[in-house]
């Protein structure tokens, strides 16, 4: 009887470590992997936009099949918070260093797409504001098994994630 | 074997393997996170050392001069180490220890660029000091390596021209200078200026001072700044008109006498009244600026003589000298320059397709090419030759992707370059290129704002908004009747200016404010730049959808725009203090 239930003990035990933790490890790497990528690609892309001035079709179609890549699907989040200076009508205030006091306008994600697919690109000058977000929104190998065993609560959490922004450093031409 | 047994051999395989992915993995993590923030950090201090270089320049007035300009250079360069030292908090290192990691520092300006890198200085002092035998003598053996700038280079490229080397300098517009027997008879020759479309030019009115450019007329035109005036403890903001006289504005106060502006008071000229009276009455239109029509009239005589009177319209991508090559030429090469021409006259302005003014013309491909062939060349050998003193690291010019080709070809610009950076794993390899249009020393096509006043038919009435020349609201607003064009000026009038009146009061004024009413940017083109279209397609006077192809104005519907368009690229253009022109 005690011999029988250390075998089933043992078994169990070697089917956890034989298959299930190696499994485990391996696809928590693979998501570690995924993440690096995911994020290196998302400071590259709002790097370029932050020291061009410009948002284009080709450069965001880019970035997204980049992130594709890593065979996961993702919702990615867009932001541009544009500075109003507004600068001319500070000037009758009678205290003259209010003159700049700052707005910022915010555009996001659909309104950038729908701008982007009617005109290729978006010009942004310096001191606008750009953020882009990329989560994962399919359920990794990782985060199914971690589900499983672990009986975390929140099975929509996302694993992957590439986050940015940056403050454009230069006017964008209209060309 | 019993199968517990082979649980732990298992486990004993697979354990450390785990751990060791895992390790790598978390290296790897860590390294990317170190090359973000290096990057950051040098994207920063050469986005620093960009606006020192502009605000210092901006506020020089003798900035164009070279001594002058040198030392905004090296102020930047100072800025640059100054910011990359904070950001990668080792501020307390010395700009030499940084410098071990920065092979090269690229400034492009208007008609070359800086090289801020490794150089063997081979000046030597001879003698005693304090006796007449001391002297400087070159020892060009004396291995004395110190980080500095390099001589200037030009944008210049030497063609081969009926067997004979003639010599262009760009810039980073449509002036050029050429230098050599151009084969007219006349000898070696040297002549600068603006290449335009010359035959768009016509019904030149010399005693008017107006001719008409691709249907536009072009004429004497009134300018006014707001300034902020210090007279005695009175401080009134004021609006006068003013001219370019020698590269200086000079201002007419509302009693007719001329004054220069400076530290916020009027000087009145005396001894020069009479010289800038002698300019005004010369000109024949009375106190207007004339400068777009100079621009003009000088850029059709200088690009018909180019074309009818020398055999520099002939000269082909072929006849492109090798860098460091003394008659050898590109040929049948097509790969040597970034932009293949082809067979397409380069200085031919005749063509349809080579209109100088549009970024796309073949002139401006091959300026932009030729630019960048000098740059790969000199900055590959600047970084080449640059000695680690650790000597572990092989230094290399990275590839420079085309956008930032574009933006180093066409504004100015700086290039920093960081190299041999420990990450771990690997070394820290990566450049960052900030290029800025808010400067004093080039006039871009999209350096143009366009001030609009709305009618009674507008929002509101009187009120005065500035606008990019491709603005839908602005289009739509003067076509409809509901805005009327009152000026076009440089980006730089619209900054806000300090005015320093004693140490506990400063105010700040705009040059393009007006008395009475307020003057702000244009939501639609200024703040959020969504309904602005390209200046080129203003320049060519037809704008088409992106998504159709179909033509959504003409040539008629943006005349109002595109004059007053025109007219101020070509005055501020011609209003640039050039060093060598």
């Amino acid at each position: 009887m005690g011999d029988s239930l250390i075998t089933v003990v043992a078994i169990a035990l070697a089917a956890i470590l034989m298959f299930i933790f190696p499994l485990m490890s391996l696809s928590e790497r693979t998501d570690d992997i995924s993440s690096l990528a995911v994020q290196t690609a998302t400071t590259e892309f709002v790097d370029r936009v932050k020291t061009t001035g410009r948002l284009t079709l080709d450069d965001y179609d880019q970035y997204v099949s980049t992130i594709s890549s890593t065979g996961n699907s993702f919702l990615i989040d867009l932001q541009i918070q544009q500075l109003d200076e507004n600068p001319g009508s500070k000037e009758t205030q009678a205290e003259a260093t209010k003159i700049g006091e700052n707005l910022y306008y915010n555009i996001y994600t659909s309104q950038i797409e729908d701008e982007l697919n009617s005109k290729g690109r978006i010009v942004l000058k310096e001191g606008d504001i750009f953020s882009a977000t990329a989560r994962n929104t399919n359920l990794t190998i990782a985060q199914l098994l971690r589900n499983f065993f672990f009986m975390v609560s929140g099975n929509d959490q996302y694993e992957i994630v590439g986050k940015d922004a940056a403050v454009v450093a230069v006017n964008g031409g209209s060309r | 074997m019993k199968l517990q047994h082979l649980s732990v051999i298992f486990v004993i395989i697979i354990v450390p393997i785990a751990m060791v992915m895992s390790q790598y993995i978390q290296t790897q993590i860590d390294t990317i996170k170190l090359q973000s923030s290096y990057q950051k950090a040098l994207d920063t201090a050469t986005h620093d050392a960009l606006t020192a270089f502009q605000i210092n320049s901006v506020n020089n007035k003798y900035s164009s001069i070279s001594d002058s300009k040198i030392r905004d250079v090296e102020a930047a360069i100072n800025t640059f180490y100054n910011s990359l030292g904070t950001s990668m908090d080792i501020y307390t290192s010395k700009k030499e220890a940084l410098s071990t990691y920065i092979p090269a520092i690229l400034f492009t300006l208007y008609d070359g660029y800086y090289i801020h890198s490794l150089y063997e200085n081979t000046y030597k002092k001879a003698g005693s000091e304090g006796d007449q035998s001391l002297r400087i003598e070159i020892d060009e053996d004396s291995a004395n390596y110190q980080i500095g700038l390099h001589p200037y280079i030009y944008y210049s490229c030497k063609y081969l021209l009926n067997g004979k080397i003639v010599i262009v300098n760009y810039t980073l517009d449509n002036a050029i200078t050429v230098y050599g027997d151009f084969g007219n008879g006349e000898g070696y020759q040297t002549k600068s200026g603006y290449l335009i479309d010359y035959t768009k030019v016509n019904n030149i009115q010399l005693g008017s001072k107006s001719l008409t450019y691709d249907g536009i007329e072009i004429g004497p035109e009134t300018l006014t700044e707001h300034l902020l005036i210090q007279d005695g403890d009175s401080v009134t903001l004021d609006d006068f008109e003013y001219i370019v006289y020698n590269s200086q504005k000079v201002y007419r106060d509302h009693d007719g006498r001329y004054f220069y502006y400076e530290n916020n008071k009027k000087r009145f000229l005396q001894s020069e009244t009479a010289t800038i009276d002698d300019y005004i009455s010369n000109n024949g239109v009375g106190f207007k600026s004339i400068s777009a029509f100079e621009y003009y009239y000088d850029a059709y005589n200088f690009s018909k003589w180019l074309v009818e009177e020398t055999e520099l319209d002939k000269i082909e991508q072929k006849d492109v000298i090798k860098m460091n090559e003394t008659t050898t030429t590109i040929g049948n090469d097509t790969e040597y320059l970034s932009t293949n021409t082809g067979n397409e006259k380069i200085f031919d302005v005749t063509d349809p397709d080579n209109d100088p003014q549009l970024s796309t013309s073949i002139f401006n491909s091959h300026r932009m090419a030729i630019i960048q062939k000098s740059i790969e060349t000199n900055l590959s050998t600047a970084i080449g030759n640059y000695q680690n003193s650790l000597n572990v690291y092989q230094f290399v010019l990275p590839v420079i992707d085309e956008e930032n080709w574009y933006e180093l070809t066409n504004n100015v610009s700086i290039v920093s370059f960081m190299q041999g950076i420990p990450l771990g794993m690997k070394y820290f390899n990566n450049y960052s290129v900030i290029s800025n249009t808010k400067n004093e020393e080039v006039i871009n096509n999209q350096a143009i704002y366009i001030m609009a006043q709305e009618t009674t038919g507008g929002a509101m009435p009187g009120s005065i908004e500035y606008h990019r020349p491709g603005c839908k609201e602005l289009i739509d607003g003067v076509n409809n009747g509901n805005m009327q064009i009152i000026g076009g000026y440089t980006s730089l009038e619209f900054l806000r200016q300090t005015a320093k009146l004693t140490e506990a009061d400063i105010r700040y004024f705009y040059p393009q404010a007006r008395v009475g009413t307020t003057t702000t940017g244009c939501y639609h083109c200024m703040v959020s730049a969504s309904l602005d279209y390209n200046t080129d397609d203003i320049i060519k006077g037809e704008i088409r959808s992106f998504d159709t192809g179909n033509v959504l104005y003409n040539e008629s519907e943006l005349e109002e725009v595109r004059k007053m368009y025109l007219m101020a690229l070509a005055r501020e253009k011609s209003d640039l203090y050039k060093s060598n022109f």
